[in-house]
């Protein structure tokens, strides 16, 4: 079976490694990090990712805003989006889904959640 | 014609000479005979330019008017033979007017009917005497015309005066307080309390004190002014008070611009309330969340570590195993913590209640009721009955509500139509079901009441929609708004855990929506 590219987008390097590691141990994933959103189109074309992991506070373009870039984009819009944030108010999360987003999970989140989450978006995807 | 009289009119002729007064004998021809040195003094001019003039009675009496009386008082001293005085002006020689008294009369000496005349120069007199008048009127003018109300009254506090500006603001004559007791008049009917004030403030002013303190009267329509009023007493050389002056000056507008200002002040600090109120839910709102970013975020880092940790110890390492748990336990107590602390420091300032969205909402409605009023609105309602209560502090929610219809009805000035909808949102179950993107999702997991507010308004231009909730940002005119209706609104919202939204569409009109959970 073809491994599921993940593209995951958070500005703490530690978090972009450890997520890696865990998903990539898995064998099902490969894993491609960004440490900004500020070029993400074409990231995204380089990648092709099955799904976006996506922080919400990051310096430069945020994660809100990277939601509206991509569901600008032809192939944007077909990628599922998780929000992976330390911002939990209804408030903020109320902003992302209106942009369109598949999930939304809040920080700390364990590796279980994470797959069970991304194993979501894509397997609703087709 | 003998035109000389008697010898012993030298004699007359040096008695003349030294009286202060004119005095002629003149016949009726207009000759004089006898002018003495006095009405050369007076006319200016000598008894032989009288003589010489052919109409002397016009030099002297320039003025038509003056000549006509003193041709009149000739004519009837002939006709009646009596004496007779007039007042009257003549011009002398070199311009002057003089005021003169004439005494006149007719004389039967040598035959002839002679014309005997004293002039008396009352110039002097009567300009002391009109300088006197006018004085009299001037003060006259000013006690009755000044702004003020001002009396005169006997020590015991009887009046004996009182100024124009006080009988005619209250619509009172002079006849019914002169003479009365100055606390027993109508000024002081309305209240027993400063009649008695003032009864006592005439006795300490008898006594030589000053008395002032704020009273009121009522005016010639029956309402109430604030007076500054003040006793003062008049003392005479020895130092004894001889009489009372009262004076009061009305201080209702004055009053009033102190209210305004006290209104404004009171504005002022509800705004600055606000603006502090404002400003520290933001600091704290940050440092919150700065906090929760800070340490949700190694968390995530632990957490994912200790995932990682746990799946390499081997079976047979209970220890380790009991101890990556312990840890696994602990990052999620930890997060427990930060929300907790982030909760508390929003929700303490709010007083909870089980509240019906749709009174809250009619309670705000009531609040901006006039505007409502001048504006052409129409309000159309679309409230869903029978929703459950909600847990809200009413008064903040109002407080959020009012300032949405506030800017919804500021948008339109011109009227038009303002939509208020409330309806359940159940959405249990829905959250991430579907593959395809989430739109428009409230992003509550429990079930939530919508409130819509929406106008037909002017909606709000591209530009302006990412500032909508930054505090003092605001497009309205600097005293009408100070730009933190919706930084405060969003600030309550949040305190609920609720969620705001606005959209917009520039010249179609603006929907504000909050969504808030259901306890």
């Amino acid at each position: 079976m073809a491994k599921k590219k993940v593209m995951v987008v958070d500005d703490e390097q530690d978090f972009l490694s450890i997520v890696k590691t865990n998903l990539e141990e898995t064998n099902n994933y490969e894993v491609k990090t960004l440490a900004s959103a500020n070029n993400l189109i074409s990231e995204v074309y380089a990648f092709e990712p099955d799904v976006i992991l996506l922080d919400v506070l990051m310096p430069g373009v945020g994660g809100v805003e990277a939601c509206a870039i991509l569901n600008n984009d032809p192939i944007g819009k077909l990628t599922p989006i998780i929000i992976v944030s330390a911002l939990f108010k209804d408030q903020d999360k109320y902003c992302a889904y209106k942009e369109g987003i598949n999930d939304y999970l809040v920080k700390p989140v364990g590796k279980n959640d994470l797959i069970a989450a991304i194993e979501k978006a894509i397997g609703h995807q087709h | 014609m003998d035109k000389k009289l008697d010898p012993s009119e030298n004699q007359l002729s040096k008695v003349l000479a030294s009286i202060r007064e004119g005095v002629t004998f003149s016949d009726q021809s207009g000759h004089f005979y006898v002018y003495n040195s006095a009405m050369e003094e007076i006319t200016g001019y000598s008894m032989e330019e009288a003589n010489a003039s052919s109409d002397f009675i016009s030099l002297l009496y320039p003025d038509p008017k003056d000549r006509k009386v003193a041709l009149k008082g000739i004519d009837e001293l002939l006709k009646k033979k009596t004496s007779r005085e007039i007042e009257t002006v003549i011009a002398t020689k070199n311009g002057q007017f003089k005021n003169v008294l004439v005494s006149s009369s007719l004389i039967h000496y040598a035959g002839r009917d002679l014309f005997l005349s004293v002039y008396h120069d009352i110039t002097r007199r009567r300009l002391v005497e009109n300088q006197l008048m006018d004085n009299e009127w001037k003060v006259r003018a000013i006690f009755d015309e000044t702004y003020q109300f001002i009396g005169l009254m006997k020590i015991d506090g009887t009046l004996i005066e009182a100024n124009r500006s006080a009988l005619e603001f209250s619509g009172i004559q002079a006849s019914s307080v002169l003479g009365k007791l100055f606390w027993e008049t109508p000024w002081w009917r309305h209240s027993a309390q400063l009649q008695e004030k003032v009864r006592q403030a005439v006795k300490s002013a008898a006594n030589g004190e000053f008395v002032r303190f704020e009273a009121t009267h009522l005016d010639k329509d029956g309402s109430l002014h604030y007076v500054d009023f003040s006793l003062k007493p008049v003392k005479d050389k020895s130092g004894k008070v001889v009489y009372l002056i009262p004076e009061g000056r009305d201080i209702t507008e004055r009053k009033q611009i102190e209210k305004n200002l006290e209104d404004a002040y009171a504005k002022l600090k509800e705004t600055q309330g606000q603006l502090i109120q404002a400003e520290k839910m933001d600091a704290i709102g940050r440092l919150a969340s700065g906090v929760a970013h800070e340490v949700k975020n190694p968390l995530e880092i632990l957490l994912q570590g200790v995932n990682y940790l746990e799946e390499k110890i081997r079976p047979e390492e209970k220890k380790m195993f009991e101890i990556v748990q312990m840890m696994k336990n602990n990052i999620k107590r930890a997060d427990k913590i930060v929300r907790s602390v982030l909760e508390f420091s929003r929700s303490g300032e709010l007083s909870l209640k089980t509240e019906d969205i749709n009174s809250a909402l009619e309670s705000a409605l009531d609040l901006v009721r006039y505007k409502v009023n001048v504006s052409n609105i129409e309000i159309k309602r679309e409230l869903s009955a029978g929703l459950p209560g909600i847990l809200i502090d009413k008064n903040k929610i109002e407080q959020v509500f009012v300032n949405l219809l506030l800017n919804a009805l500021e948008s339109m000035p011109e009227g038009g139509k303002l939509f208020l909808r409330s309806y359940g949102l159940w959405l249990k179950g829905a959250g991430g079901a579907a593959g395809i993107r989430l739109t428009d999702y409230a992003g509550l997991k429990n079930d939530a009441i919508a409130v819509e507010i929406e106008d037909t308004g002017c909606g709000i231009p591209e530009e302006n929609k990412k500032k909508l909730f930054e505090p003092f940002f605001t497009t309205k005119r600097p005293k009408e708004g100070t730009g933190l209706g919706l930084s405060v609104s969003k600030n309550i919202i949040e305190m609920h855990k609720g969620v705001i939204d606005i959209e917009s569409k520039a010249g179609r009109g603006t929907k504000a929506k909050v969504f808030l959970r259901i306890a």
